[in-house]
């Protein structure tokens, strides 16, 4: 997935061997999903795929095709896997699904906080009560905070073009998304979260009724002038 | 009394990452310890030895070497008593244009990568970062804080 991961636990033994054991298997599993959804890898199951080689169709496989399509018809098309060039990329869904998921090794340590940080997409549990502050980068100037969120579980997940240039196209023309620089989302779940902030800012400032309408989910956009948007529920959630 | 075991993880991927973990507690303040993972490249140097003067050792850490359009560019921060208290880019492009542009942006971005400190922020969310870019470093920066 080219994406640099981030691990910090902590709690009364974060050195001990069962954090370690949790921490290994976290990224055995981040190693195995990339062996099998990267395109950048031309041995990944993925891109056999893509090629039209014959390969066989694991679970997760199956998994991730069915979430790409639930994610697209939930955010109205919004969301597609599908690119304008026709390759199926999963990988704006691969990448918070995976770090969720291999959050749950962690979450075996019940006397530990954790907090799980794939490219910029964050998953967090804290046992102790005591909160993760996540920074939210300004997407103008990505040496800046414009905000910072304060959790004891789920996700902050954020979408934009800063990091990359424009990765992200509105499925319905093909061209790249514009209208906003950049949208975050909080929610139980960085799987969705990470849909939610991706389809949100291909919508524009619609797509604040999108995460609006999304149950236990709040957004925070940001438009090419700077101007902030959020839904209703945001300063209570992202500080919760 | 401090004790940095490092692992190296072999392997093609981009998650290629080198576990650092410390099982300090010193300091009266410090009930929770923690053990952070840095990102690929970064690398831990052993706290510097007390001066006879100093009453605190200072940490300094190396963030990863990121690869930018302008050349590859590297922060060190300095940990005194547990906190950041220097961010400063240690390798940057020289020379020509890039000289120019790194002359500007390297001081601010010392400026404000202190600020992030300020915040005392865990991590940072933001549009997908790669393994290139300079903004991963400074998160490698905010890893390396953990230490």
């Amino acid at each position: 997935m080219g994406l640099p991961v981030s691990l910090l636990v902590r709690g009364p033994e974060p050195a001990g061997d069962r954090v370690a054991a949790a921490v290994a298997r976290v990224y055995a599993e981040l190693r195995d999903v990339e062996a099998t959804f990267s395109l950048y890898r031309p041995d990944s199951l993925l891109s056999r795929l893509s090629r039209g080689e014959p390969v066989g169709r694991p679970a997760e496989l199956l998994e991730v095709e069915q979430l790409c399509e639930q994610a697209r018809v939930a955010t109205g098309g919004a969301f597609d896997a599908r690119r304008p060039d026709g390759v199926w990329d999963p990988s704006g869904l691969v990448k918070g699904w995976a770090a969720e998921r291999a959050g749950r090794h962690l979450a075996v340590l019940a006397d530990h906080d954790w907090c799980v940080n794939a490219g910029g997409d964050v998953q967090v549990a804290s046992p102790s009560g005591e909160p993760f502050r996540v920074g939210i980068e300004d997407p103008a100037d990505r040496t800046r905070l414009v905000a910072v969120v304060q959790r004891t579980a789920g996700a902050v997940a954020t979408s934009g073009t800063a990091a990359r240039g424009a990765h992200l196209y509105d499925p319905k023309t093909g061209r790249p998304a514009g209208a906003l620089a950049a949208v975050t989302v909080v929610g139980p779940s960085l799987g969705a979260a990470d849909v939610l902030a991706t389809a949100a800012y291909v919508l524009g400032p619609g797509g604040l009724a999108l995460v609006e309408a999304a149950d236990g989910y709040e957004a925070l956009l940001i438009g090419r002038d700077g101007a902030q948007r959020c839904t209703t529920g945001w300063a209570v959630t992202s500080s919760g | 009394m401090r004790r940095i075991t490092l692992w190296l993880c072999t392997t093609a991927s981009a998650v290629v990452l080198l576990f650092s973990y410390h099982t300090s507690s010193e300091g009266a303040s410090s009930t929770r310890s923690t053990a952070r993972l840095l990102t690929p490249g970064m690398t831990a140097v052993a706290p510097t030895p007390a001066a006879a003067a100093a009453p605190v050792a200072a940490t300094v850490v190396n963030g990863s070497v990121a690869e930018t359009r302008y050349g590859p560019v590297q922060i060190q921060i300095t940990l005194q008593a547990g906190k950041l208290a220097a961010v400063r880019a240690v390798a940057y492009p020289t020379g020509g244009r890039d000289g120019e542009i790194n002359g500007q942006a390297i001081p601010i971005l010392d400026d404000e990568a202190t600020t992030a400190k300020n915040a005392h922020i865990d991590t940072v969310s933001g549009a997908t970062f790669t393994s290139q870019g300079y903004r991963e470093s400074l998160q490698a920066g905010l890893d390396a804080a953990h230490l």
